[in-house]
């Protein structure tokens, strides 16, 4: 039991992102990158992710899944330090790369870490309940440091907000260096995330309507995502106040958590609403374009992340039964490694246009959304 | 293949509007812009079979140039009036425009001259704009007309002239189709 709620209060330590809500004031007035460098920095972090998932599960079974994950709070400690001192795009990206190899020592190692010890506690009834709970945990975590990383950036100044996450991350460590060691059956991190990376391919060959599928549950929440990294520059466009940078961006999470919750009851509407989800989004991409007003543009902002983001949790439970039950974690495992692709690149293309004019991209994001909704509308239909 | 002639459209009226965003400076620009968005409709009509014609004559280009002249003469009142007028006017504008306002399609779908093309509108958007739904956009519109917004135009354009072109085909009942696509294959 020691070992579960130590995991608990290390997935939360983890999850205060403190920096989050300031991250493009952080970067354009402390370090001094333009906003195009920082999405560049973005795409680049995304990137390292998908290419040190393999090399990281290796540590996990050669040496201890317990190793990796000090390892991970380790890595993610050193970056906070790095980025604190870093005044150049070199210095932000090695900084990122660290917090990348953190991210994909701690991702997989820690989950498989949690399953053993209910395993090895004999709680495998409650296995279920409590990786709910974990869930929970780490909204809860993002949302607080979303709303809290603004005051504290206030406080005690910008240039320092690196440094408090750093002493999270601190508490993080201490928590995962007092749970126990369990020793390694077999080379399960490499194998997972081995067969992850071959899911991609899987998925690519498999046939037209299971592609077409996979694009939609990819491509759908990407272009969304795009909403997370838009509200900061968008924000900085009417010279917003710090604090707004954190209500917006815990609104989008509470947003998220809002629809999760309630649309389950709408059930009749759900198959309408799952269908014409693309066409709300463009609209709404296209409002943050064609309004020159702060609030309509959050409104907006908050949508998108909350329907684009949750929009996968309700396709997936109808088309669950159209795919073949061997095939089913390799699909989702394949769409979610496709999601990343897709993010990555459109972060750089983001990088690229927001130079010349942030309605221009939400414009650009809103003709693609609509565009994959006239495409996908027939699919879907078939649903 | 319907959603092809859609992305189609919305790229063609994007590019067009980018263009004239990026370059417009003079009319000049902005007659080359509307000749070549009028050339590549027509032919995106005709491959997707929604008019039978794919050139562009001379007769129909000098009866669609009339027609623009007197749309933009109908309306340069609004930039003219002020207040309470240019309200007035909007709702007049509205009516006026759902009645014969599409009759720039029904020249380069048909190959109508101007004087056919409006009496065809007409008679075709009559029963639509007389009901009560479109009383209901009226009211629509003069509420947010009664909102101070500044928007910027140029995003909403290529939208609002993909969904006018998908009303008008939907009015006139015309089915888009790729057979000559698929010939051509």
């Amino acid at each position: 039991m020691k070992n579960i709620i130590l995991s608990f209060s290390a997935k939360f330590f983890n999850c205060l992102h403190f920096f989050s809500p300031v991250m493009l004031l952080y970067f354009s007035n402390v370090v001094g990158l333009s906003t195009s460098e920082f999405f560049y920095l973005q795409g680049l972090f995304s990137f390292f992710i998908f290419v040190l998932e393999v090399p990281t599960g290796v540590i996990a079974d050669k040496y201890s899944r317990k190793l990796s994950v000090v390892l991970g709070s380790v890595s993610a400690l050193i970056a906070s330090f790095l980025m604190y001192y870093a005044n150049s795009f070199i210095d932000a990206l090695v900084a990122e790369f660290f917090i990348a190899l953190g991210f994909a020592l701690t991702s997989g190692a820690f989950e498989s870490l949690f399953y053993d010890y209910h395993k090895k506690s004999n709680l495998m009834n409650s296995y279920k309940r409590n990786l709910g709970f974990l869930g929970n945990i780490s909204l809860l975590g993002i949302f607080l440091s979303a709303l809290s990383g603004a005051f504290l950036s206030d406080f005690f100044g910008l240039e320092n907000i690196y440094l408090i996450t750093g002493l999270a991350v601190f508490l993080g460590l201490i928590c995962f260096m007092f749970i126990d060691e369990i020793k390694n059956i077999d080379n399960l991190e490499e194998k997972r995330t081995k067969d992850i990376l071959m899911s991609v391919k899987k998925v690519l060959k498999s046939n037209f309507k299971l592609r077409v599928l996979a694009f939609d549950l990819a491509f759908v929440p990407a272009v969304a995502f795009m909403g997370i990294w838009l509200y900061q520059p968008f924000l900085q466009s009417f010279s917003a106040s710090v604090y707004a940078f954190g209500v917006l961006h815990a609104l989008m999470v509470a947003m998220q958590v809002v629809i999760n919750f309630l649309l389950p009851y709408f059930k009749k509407g759900l198959s309408f609403y799952i269908k014409n989800t693309q066409f709300l989004i463009a609209l709404l991409f296209l409002c943050l374009a064609v309004f020159n007003n702060i609030y309509i543009g959050s409104v907006c902002l908050i949508l998108i992340v909350g329907v684009g983001m949750t929009r996968n949790t309700f396709l997936n439970q109808e088309i669950n039964e159209q795919i073949e039950s061997n095939f089913r974690s390799t699909f989702f495992s394949g769409v979610s490694m496709l999601n990343q692709l897709i993010r990555m690149f459109l972060t750089f293309i983001l990088g690229f246009l927001i130079s010349y004019s942030l309605g221009f991209v939400s414009y650009l994001l809103a003709f693609v959304m609509f565009s994959s909704y006239l495409y996908l509308y027939k699919f879907e239909k078939e649903l | 293949m319907k959603f092809i002639f859609d992305i189609l459209l919305l790229l063609i009226y994007s590019l067009s509007v980018l263009f004239v965003y990026k370059y417009g400076a003079n009319e000049v620009v902005y007659l080359i812009v509307y000749l070549f968005l009028l050339r590549i409709l027509k032919a995106i009509f005709y491959f997707f079979s929604v008019s039978d014609e794919f050139d562009l004559s001379k007769k129909l280009i000098a009866n669609i140039l009339i027609w623009t002249v007197i749309f933009i003469g109908f309306s340069l009142p609004y930039f003219l009036l002020e207040g309470i007028n240019r309200l007035f006017f909007l709702n007049f504008y509205f009516v006026f425009m759902s009645l014969i306002g599409l009759s720039g399609f029904t020249i380069l779908i048909y190959n109508l001259n101007v004087l056919e093309a409006v009496k065809l509108t007409f008679k075709t958007m009559k029963p639509k704009v007389f009901s009560w739904n479109f009383c209901l956009s009226l009211l629509i519109l003069n509420l947010v007309y009664s909102f101070d917004f500044q928007i910027n135009l140029y995003y909403l354009m290529p939208f609002l002239l993909y969904f006018v072109t998908k009303k008008f085909l939907r009015d006139f009942h015309i089915k888009v189709d790729n057979n000559i696509i698929s010939d051509l294959k």
